[in-house]
């Protein structure tokens, strides 16, 4: 499904294909930051660490139709598609009106404002986190989330926004708390 | 724009990812300011924005690099091999519209072969200069060989590839012997082996300035075939090509299990000269 986006649409130009040095270069520059992106969706090690190995494996296989300008969104869409294959096989997919909000607020202890933030994050529905993340882990725009996430920009700018409202309800909520 | 409590909180989303113009934004601003209660959301929803754990790392990198390997150069090699060949086609073309009289490069497929008895080439030794040439004697370009203390028979004579022929003799130099065969790694025979299962050259200078010249072939082609003759010629013409007014001589010789190749570079500057023994790999 992300052939047809990412394919370059000519090769007479061979300049343009992936060299070795290239691709260990996106495995330099690029699998930290998709292995934060994975763990902090799936909470994981193991997982992340499972479908960061599968991302670079299909990079590689794919290296000649993969230009270096767009190997990180295709890094990117790889591992996400993944992940909600995932999600899907052990049925992680939690709805946030599952979650009783006030559930952890007096049950758990919070050493600063980084535990705060990674609890507030952990509790939204996967397709927030992922988008919110993108946004601010790795400063995409709507549309390149949006292609990588399989949304529309409207629908990205939305899930980001009520991530966000989400989120500053709980800060809210902890600031009365403390 | 109208800003009321009900669009506010899209406003400080959109003041927030930057989405604001600049005078939207100032009014924004302006609101934020007036208004505790919006100051409040302000700093509140500013604490949303997430910051990258930089400290978790893949520890598992070493696993997803890739060695440097011939994978794409080997495609820039075939090509290179395409161009040399069609380079040597239209080469051998040129030199058969010429007349034979004018030729300035040997064909080494029709070089004459040498009498079994005539000559013997050194298997491990470099052919060796005669320093006590006299100067009528180091206009002939045919190098002095001497006696092999492993029999090979040449199979082609030595010829000059010079339309005027040098006024001193090369100076032979002899090819030490870590790079006969040795200096090719195993590693380069097997990419060679994989990607190029014919000849190639490498040159590389050596302390004393001079050029020595790697040759490796593969296993199980001892004795190099036309084509692969006319490759080394277009690759040695090609090496020698930064060089001003470069003259190339290449002998081939074979017995055994061994190839030699003789080739001499003669140029306005320097004339050097090596032979090369190589060895099939064991």
């Amino acid at each position: 499904m992300f052939g047809v986006t990412f394919r370059r649409t000519t090769r007479n130009n061979d300049n343009s294909r992936m060299t070795d040095k290239e691709y260990n270069q996106c495995v330099e520059d690029y699998s930290d930051s998709l292995y934060r992106f994975l763990l902090k969706n799936m909470k994981d090690r193991m997982e992340a660490e499972n479908i960061v190995q599968n991302t670079f494996e299909k990079l590689w296989v794919r290296k000649d139709d993969v230009i270096m300008a767009t190997a990180k969104s295709f890094m990117y869409k790889v591992a996400y598609n993944n992940m909600i294959d995932e999600f899907r096989k052990n049925k992680r997919v939690v709805s946030m009106n599952a979650v009783n909000e006030n559930r952890h607020f007096h049950q758990e202890h919070y050493s600063g404002a980084t535990e705060v933030i990674k609890m507030a994050v952990n509790r939204l529905p996967e397709n927030q986190k992922t988008v919110i993340i993108l946004r601010d882990y790795e400063g995409y725009d709507y549309k390149t989330i949006g292609e990588i996430t399989g949304m529309s920009e409207a629908q990205v700018k939305i899930n980001i926004f009520r991530a966000r409202q989400t989120l500053k309800e709980y800060f809210g909520k902890m600031e009365q708390v403390i | 724009m109208r800003i009321d409590d009900e669009n506010m909180e899209l406003m400080l989303f959109d003041l927030l990812e930057g989405n604001l113009d600049a005078e939207t934004e100032r009014i924004v601003r302006e609101e934020i300011a007036d208004n505790p209660v919006w100051e409040r959301e302000w700093k509140l929803i500013q604490k949303t924005v997430l910051i990258p754990e930089n400290d978790v790392v893949f520890e598992k990198k070493y696993l997803l690099l890739k060695p440097i390997s011939t994978a794409n150069t080997g495609t820039m090699y075939w090509r290179w091999i395409a161009v040399s060949v069609a380079a040597c086609l239209i080469f051998f073309i040129w030199l058969g519209t010429q007349d034979q009289s004018k030729n300035i490069l040997p064909d080494l497929a029709t070089v004459k072969p040498i009498r079994p008895n005539q000559k013997t080439v050194e298997s491990n030794q470099a052919v060796q200069p005669n320093p006590s040439k006299s100067e009528s004697q180091k206009t002939e370009s045919v190098p002095v060989v001497q006696k092999a203390k492993e029999h090979v028979t040449p199979i082609y004579e030595p010829e000059t590839i010079t339309k005027n022929p040098v006024q001193e003799s090369p100076v032979f130099r002899k090819v030490p012997e870590p790079i006969i065969g040795l200096t090719v790694s195993e590693p380069h025979f097997q990419q060679m082996a994989i990607n190029k299962p014919i000849l190639t050259l490498i040159p590389m200078p050596s302390d004393s300035g001079n050029i020595q010249n790697h040759l490796a072939i593969i296993p199980g082609k001892p004795e190099p075939d036309k084509s692969l003759r006319n490759l080394l010629i277009a690759d040695i013409a090609k090496w020698i090509e930064p060089y001003r007014n470069p003259k190339l001589k290449l002998a081939a010789g074979r017995g055994d299990n061994k190839l030699v190749l003789m080739f001499t570079l003669n140029t306005s500057s320097y004339h050097a000269a090596a032979v090369v023994q190589l060895k099939t790999k064991e």
